[in-house]
């Protein structure tokens, strides 16, 4: 299989702290992988240092085979929305338009092509209509939309998204968990930090569980272990076995 | 009207007073623009801390007999590397780095100058500007600093816009961050020196700042807000040199006084953020929704 994203003994410090230390993995296309574990655990240091936003302490990130400089045109990335400045005066679809950025040159203005796919990806996220907000007057879901559109008007094959589904409504929620899954099914991988372990299930297809280290990668059923999960959230688990089912509740 | 009538006159006369009306004009549109990106930035800080800091670059300068320029960019770009440094490089906080950084620079300056009293280096005109000797050669340099920048902010509007807006994503598609506020800080101080004359190193701030929260307040589309602020200093900059040839006073801050009122105006009755209408709404929404939950 192909191998998309290889990352070899990564550390990363911050403020002379550990954010994480010797990480190792390698993710095959195809796939959402959520990346889980407890606040402060390095999960958007994680992605942060795979996209090569950070100085690394040490590690090797290769994405299809190429370091992160060469790919950067295959990578989108979706904020943590409370990172947005929600003030900031730009309309839904001048967000999605800065998706079409790494298409155009440096210093070249939208191309009719440009417009059409800022147009489709409103459309798939079913946010047209409010093309004209400015995005401060969009509720947390429809902000959240908005910003998966301009990662849809990028045409990436690797996205990245920074707790998706933080303090946003079950319906964005379900239509955004649908259309990643589309993504993925056209081809594309997608890394989704995030913190709620209780659908992990249903909307990943492997879990890299994080605290400060590696602790697992692998499938659900490989991660989802008492043992695991214990070295990740120390003793802030509780389990209740019945039948095959183990749930988690983490604080 | 009597006023009017006499500034317009006394206008069409005097050439130092057209030399004012012009540098006072271009100063309007190029801060206004620049100083978009620095509130949108939240730089405003940074803005008053790059101008003050081209006081020993443009001393320096005179004493050399080169161009003002060189001096207010050399200093005013060192100050800002001075201060990412301190903040990269210890547990300084950025904005106790500026307030160490820029003060350390205008004092240098100060003293440079009384130095060498009586040089011909007037402080006072350089701290806030002297706009009634403005010469050609200023205002060839003040119009060539405008299309500069000008052209900078047309030809890369996109990676500002994206650089400020989500930084993130920008340096995710390999956009160079750094280098692009860096830029932004060489325009600051190619901003300040042209300003030098007409509002001067202490009060340049505010031609950055106030035209462009004006036009903050009154829409949600970064084009347009970029239009407003340069008309919001434009205005400023008539209004405030007609007040100040009309009652002989200073007439860069006779110019900021007239931005301030109008930010004043908007920040009360803009029909978007105003404080007055904001509460007259609410009001009138708490009375709809209670009409609607009874009605429910």
């Amino acid at each position: 299989m192909k191998i998309v994203v290889d990352v070899r003994n990564l550390s990363v410090s911050y403020d002379g702290k550990k954010a994480f230390e010797d990480i190792s993995f390698s993710i095959p296309a195809k796939q959402i992988v959520g990346i889980i574990g407890p606040n402060g655990s390095g999960k958007s240091t994680l992605i942060k240092a795979i996209m090569g936003l950070l100085v690394v302490d040490q590690g090797i990130v290769s994405i299809m085979n190429q370091p992160v400089s060469r790919a950067r045109k295959k990578i989108a990335y979706v904020p943590q929305r409370n990172a947005i400045d929600s003030d900031f005066p730009v309309l839904v679809e001048d967000v999605v338009m800065m998706g079409r950025y790494p298409h155009m040159s440096w210093w070249g203005f939208p191309s009719a092509k440009d417009r059409q796919v800022t147009e489709e990806s409103l459309i798939r996220v079913g946010m047209i209509e409010l093309r004209k907000r400015q995005i401060g007057q969009l509720s947390g879901g429809q902000q959240q939309r908005v910003f998966l559109a301009r990662a849809l008007a990028q045409e990436a094959e690797l996205l990245f998204l920074d707790e998706p589904f933080a303090g946003i409504d079950i319906a964005s929620e379900g239509m955004i968990m649908k259309l990643l899954k589309n993504l993925r099914d056209q081809g594309n991988t997608l890394f989704v930090v995030h913190h709620d372990l209780s659908k992990a299930e249903s909307y990943f297809d492997s879990l890299i569980l994080l605290k400060n280290k590696l602790i697992v990668y692998g499938k659900w059923e490989d991660v989802f272990k008492l043992e695991y999960l214990r070295m990740a959230y120390d003793d802030r688990v509780a389990t209740f076995t019945t039948d095959n089912e183990l749930m988690v509740v983490n604080g | 009207m009597e006023n009017l009538i006499f500034f317009i006159d006394a206008l069409a006369k005097y050439q130092y007073l057209q030399n004012a009306m012009a540098a006072g004009i271009m100063v309007g549109i190029v801060c206004g623009i620049i100083g978009c990106f620095i509130i949108l930035r939240g730089m405003a800080l940074m803005g008053d801390a790059i101008s003050h800091a081209v006081l020993p670059g443009v001393v320096i300068a005179y004493f050399l007999g080169i161009s003002f320029f060189i001096g207010a960019v050399v200093t005013g770009v060192l100050t800002a590397l001075g201060i990412g440094y301190i903040s990269q490089n210890s547990k300084i906080k950025h904005d106790s780095a500026i307030g160490i950084m820029f003060t350390a620079a205008f004092a240098l300056g100060v003293v440079l100058i009384t130095l060498r009293r009586g040089t011909g280096v007037d402080l006072w005109h350089i701290l806030f500007g002297n706009v009634l000797a403005v010469s050609r050669a200023d205002l060839w340099m003040t119009f060539i600093i405008g299309v500069v920048v000008l052209l900078s902010i047309v030809l890369f509007y996109k990676q500002l816009l994206l650089s400020t807006f989500d930084p993130t994503m920008a340096r995710a598609i390999g956009l160079p961050t750094k280098l692009i506020h860096y830029l932004l800080m060489l325009m600051l101080s190619l901003v300040t020196v042209a300003s030098l004359k007409t509002v001067g190193i202490v009060l340049v701030v505010a031609m950055l700042i106030t035209p462009g929260a004006t036009a903050y307040l009154l829409t949600n589309r970064l084009q347009v807000m970029l239009v407003l602020s340069v008309m919001f200093g434009v205005f400023s900059s008539i209004v405030g040199v007609y007040f100040s040839f009309i009652y002989d006073v200073a007439t860069g801050a006779s110019i900021v006084l007239v931005a301030s009122i109008l930010f004043a105006f908007c920040f009360f009755f803009s029909p978007k953020q105003g404080i007055i209408l904001r509460g007259f709404r609410s009001r009138t929404l708490r009375i709809e929704n209670q009409v609607k939950k009874e009605t429910w």
